[in-house]
């Protein structure tokens, strides 16, 4: 299996199944890399990976989800006792673990938020997260009673994907337009985001618009609530929005076009962890500060 | 004591070990064995030798007749006169002048007469000693500038050194190899360095040298003035007798004896010769003391003042007149000091340094000086040493602080031996290390560095098996030393350095305050990385440390502003970043670190932009404190009244009933810190008890 195969393969699992996040088919593609690989030392069998991925990175889907989820892949299989010559059946084994538990991660972030989300709450959310979203879903099977208010979230409009989807559930959904915000933020009483990518300082990675309705959140103190599964940590630090890597602002064919960054609408945006309350994920509810403890967990 | 060569030798073996060529390791090293072995037999004969070098090594001064000086003194076996050599080397910093420091600078001297101190095994290596000194001595007179004086922040310059000369530690994220040709070449001034910046504070390159010397220089007139009216001021002046007599240079001595009047501390830093004075003075006002004591004849106090004035020629002219009089001096001092005294309570623990009523500040800091003199005659001589070079603020910073300690420390092992009937792993923490420990706590409140070190020793001296003999044991515990210095100081500040450079963009504006050698050795390597920025400086009062920073940016061609602390919200216009050094995290998340940080923190949040602390996790600490007050850690008010030069304005404070407080240290609010950048990475404040949970179960 070679670059071509996977960038092939994992476009593929992408264009059949929407719902899948980009992580879980990294993930995915990783794993069947391992199968049908053959490398004769483990820094091969690295080195394939690490192709892999940045093949995988080199599409046009989340940079910071692949990134994230590709490392800890990474750090999680090579984390084993590799004394034994076996290590590729080990690396496997260690890696399918990975796998089933990236599977099993949403379910798990969904579920810790169920208890947030009260009979006739009022709901913010910001462009279509497919976390929030199976939240929102699973809340209204267990028949609970909330209104939604989705902004519209420019530029690819996904807010009204998420009025369509909802209200065939029967779930109250109102677009509002993402300047109107501010309007809006008295009437709601807590804000539900996803994200693509968790920093290491406990901030948020998410669709652009994020950080001023988190803002404004904090400054008219309703609770801000982040779902994220734990694949999403990543080993960045941004100490502002600057400083936030070009890779995760822009998309890969706007690197590849060469265009002038300047010129371009950064598609995502950086929100610090003073403006997040708590965080569900597949490891519970944290608080921000608590993901640097699980980075270094895991890397450390 | 009185042992000036047993002085605090910020690791004599250690910086030995690390720096310089490894020719000159094998050396020190050997050196090292072998004054550990000779230690019990020779120690009577070490400790007069030394004592008399000590003596004769007061003035500070040309070290152009000091070889030759050297073999001048009365009776010396072989060995001290390569011991006075030694000194002599050592003694010759460069005050003021690079020109007349024909050896070299404080720091090597300094070095070499601890080393000297405690090598009673000179029987064995004497020659090697001597040959070795005057390889030493030629290759220190090949360097140029003198190093900074100290005080200022921590020291910087040991990691250059000692990353280029140890193996590499498990750390897996190192700094780019590009530097080690940097390190390669700046060795030999970065091993003079590294001694100074053990033994004292010095963080600056080699390079950086002293503007600050001049300035400090004048004290050292003054002290030797002083001493001529000791008799009649005891209080004011005892100070001034410690500080001891100096050589200086012509003009500077007029210069500042127009300038200045006796008995005026100076706020600024002293120069590493007045230090080495002032310590001299000391070591021989106390074995002056001890021997009155002892009611030994005064003929080793002439015979050293002689051999002291015989060596120095060029030194001071003040030398012996001082050296006869400290005698005295500290006799008539301690009785009128009882005196005064006598209305007071009994004197506080350490970390208060509270003036009773009826008494001054002065007083108390005098009373204070006499009473580490008084406890000193049970404790090891280079214990007492360091304990007065902290007293005096000669070594300032945390991680200079904890490398002296820890450098002591391992000399001061070497020459422990089990009694008889007692196991080593208890005893030499309760009878040995522990009263060495609470006197220069007393001294000064000891940092949360020298307390964590402190910690790891001990923890490793209770796992010594009991039957492990004790030469197997100590070198066990010195390698413990060693590898803490190598892995949480020294690599660990190289790993900082790699992790802040990758937050420093080209075009950046880096503001920093006072002096921390860790930032310095931070905006160092991004700027030999490549990296452009500009920094800011801001400077604080009374310390002004933030000068010898900003020498030691410049000289390293950063592009360099230096404001004062006042005029930092204008700075902050400018300012992209902050880089702060700390003393200490504690577990919240605040940061303990010197005054005026937390000003700085709180301005540049309000300005948004990002504030980066640099700290090693060495210093990590589960204390919490909650606000600056809660620590007693303050220092001579005098400090805060004098301006340089120039008379103080404020001269009566105490006769209109004014208290004077000079705090050295205050909490910045984990609120206003954006980032701590450790060895690990860098980590959100709130995960400091991570890592020290971390720490915890890992040892």
């Amino acid at each position: 299996m070679d670059v071509d195969d996977v960038t092939r393969d994992f476009n593929e699992l992408l264009r059949t199944d929407p719902e899948m996040s980009a992580a879980v088919a990294a993930v995915t593609v990783l794993v069947r890399l391992m199968e049908s690989n053959n490398a004769g030392t483990l820094s091969e069998l690295v080195d394939t990976i690490r192709n892999a991925t940045l093949a995988m990175l080199d599409t046009d889907y989340s940079y910071a989800s692949i990134k994230s989820v590709c490392e800890q892949f990474l750090r999680f299989i090579t984390l084993a006792n590799l004394q034994d010559t076996n290590f590729q059946t080990i690396m496997l084994h260690r890696g399918k673990i990975f796998y089933n538990n990236t599977l099993k991660a949403r379910g798990k972030s969904v579920k810790m938020a169920q208890h947030f989300i009260d009979d006739g709450a009022t709901i913010l959310t910001h462009s279509r997260s497919r976390v929030v979203m199976q939240v929102l879903k699973e809340a209204a099977m267990e028949k609970k009673r909330f209104t939604v208010y989705v902004t519209e979230s420019s530029p690819d409009k996904s807010g009204y994907q998420v009025k369509e989807e909802l209200s065939r559930l029967g779930i109250p959904v109102t677009v509002i337009l993402d300047a109107a915000v501010g309007y809006i933020m008295e009437k709601v009483q807590q804000v539900m985001l996803g994200a693509e990518g968790v920093m290491e300082s406990g901030g948020i990675i998410n669709k652009i618009g994020t950080y001023p309705i988190a803002v404004c959140a904090q400054q008219m103190n309703k609770p801000v609530y982040v779902v994220a599964e734990s694949f999403k940590f990543v080993r960045e630090f941004p100490l502002n929005q600057k400083d936030v890597p070009d890779r995760f602002k822009y998309r890969a064919s706007t690197f590849k076009a060469n265009k002038d960054l300047s010129q371009e609408h950064p598609l995502v945006d950086y929100t610090p962890p003073e403006y997040i309350n708590l965080m569900f994920t597949d490891l519970g509810v944290l608080t921000p500060s608590a993901v640097s403890d699980e980075l270094l967990k895991l890397y450390c | 004591m009185a042992d000036s060569g047993k002085a605090i030798s910020p690791g004599s073996e250690v910086k030995k070990a690390q720096e310089g060529s490894g020719k000159k390791r094998r050396k020190h090293k050997k050196k090292a064995e072998a004054s550990g072995d000779g230690a019990p037999s020779a120690a009577p004969v070490s400790q007069s030798t030394s004592q008399s070098s000590a003596a004769a090594s007061q003035a500070e001064g040309a070290p152009a007749a000091v070889n030759g000086d050297s073999k001048q003194e009365s009776n010396p076996p072989e060995k001290r006169v390569a011991r006075g050599e030694e000194q002599e080397l050592k003694d010759s910093k460069a005050v003021g002048k690079v020109s007349r420091n024909k050896t070299g600078t404080h720091e090597a001297g300094g070095e070499e007469i601890s080393s000297h101190g405690d090598s009673s095994a000179d029987g064995k290596t004497h020659e090697k000693h001597l040959s070795k000194k005057e390889n030493k001595a030629n290759q220190l007179q090949k360097l140029k500038s003198p190093k900074q004086e100290s005080e200022t922040g921590k020291s910087s310059t040991p990691t250059t050194d000692e990353s280029k000369l140890r193996k590499d530690t498990p750390r897996t994220e190192t700094p780019k190899h590009t530097e080690q040709g940097e390190k390669n070449r700046e060795i030999p001034e970065a091993k003079i360095q590294m001694q100074s910046g053990k033994v004292k504070q010095s963080n600056e390159t080699p390079k950086c040298d002293g503007v600050q010397q001049k300035s400090q220089l004048q004290e050292q007139p003054q002290s030797s003035r002083a001493e001529g009216d000791h008799g009649k001021k005891p209080k004011a002046q005892t100070k001034e007798v410690v500080k001891g007599v100096s050589a200086v240079d012509g003009e500077h001595k007029a210069k500042s004896k127009a300038d200045t009047t006796p008995g005026v501390a100076d706020g600024e830093q002293k120069s590493k010769a007045q230090m080495r004075a002032e310590r001299r003075a000391v070591q021989e006002a106390q074995r002056a003391a001890k021997d009155a004591k002892k009611s030994e004849p005064s003929a080793g106090v002439a015979s050293s003042a002689s051999t002291t004035t015989g060596r120095k020629e060029n030194a001071g002219e003040k030398s012996k007149p001082a050296v006869e009089k400290s005698k005295p001096a500290v006799d008539k001092s301690k009785p009128a000091g009882d005196k005064i005294g006598g209305e007071k309570n009994s004197k506080k623990k350490s970390g208060g340094n509270v003036a009773v009523q009826g008494e001054t500040e002065e007083q108390m800091w005098a009373k204070k000086e006499r009473e580490i003199l008084g406890i000193a005659l049970k404790i090891d001589n280079s214990i007492l040493n360091l304990g007065f070079q902290y007293f005096h603020h000669n070594i300032v910073g945390a991680n200079a602080r904890c490398m002296a300690l820890l450098a002591t420390l391992k000399e001061v092992i070497t020459r422990y031996r089990t009694p008889d009937g007692k196991e080593l792993s208890r005893d030499l923490e309760k009878n040995f290390l522990n009263p060495c420990i609470k006197y220069i706590n007393y001294c000064r409140p000891i940092s949360t560095s020298m307390g964590n070190a402190i910690k790891h020793l001990k923890h490793h001296i209770n796992k010594i098996p009991s039957d492990m003999d004790d030469e197997t044991a100590i070198s066990k515990l010195r390698d413990e030393i060693d590898n803490f210095i190598q892995v949480n100081i020294i690599k660990a500040a190289e790993a900082v350095a790699f992790y802040a450079n990758t937050k420093i963009d080209n075009g950046d504006v880096i503001l920093i305050y006072a002096a921390s050698s860790l930032i310095g050795q931070v905006l160092k390597t991004a700027y030999k990385g490549g990296k452009r920025f500009r920094v800011i400086v801001v400077e604080g009062r009374p310390r002004s440390e933030g000068k010898s920073m900003l020498r030691c940016l410049v000289r390293c061609g950063i592009p360099c502003s230096y404001i004062y602390i006042g005029s930092a919200s204008h700075a902050m216009n400018e300012a992209t970043k902050v880089f702060l050094g700390a003393a200490a995290m504690f577990a919240i998340g605040d940061m303990y670190s010197r005054s005026g940080n937390s000003m700085i923190a709180a301005l540049a949040k309000a300005n948004n932009i990002p504030v980066l602390v640099c700290c090693e996790t060495y210093k990590f600490t589960d204390k919490v404190q909650l606000h600056t007050g809660d620590s007693n850690l303050h220092t001579r008010g005098k400090d805060l009244v004098s301006i340089g030069h120039k008379t103080p304005i404020l001269t009566n404070w105490e006769d209109i009933g004014l208290g004077l407080l000079n705090l050295m240290y205050d909490v910045t609010g984990s609120e206003y810190i954006t980032a701590v950048v450790t060895e690990f990475g860098m980590l959100p404040c709130t995960s400091v008890p991570v890592v020290l949970r971390r720490q915890e179960d890992l040892s």
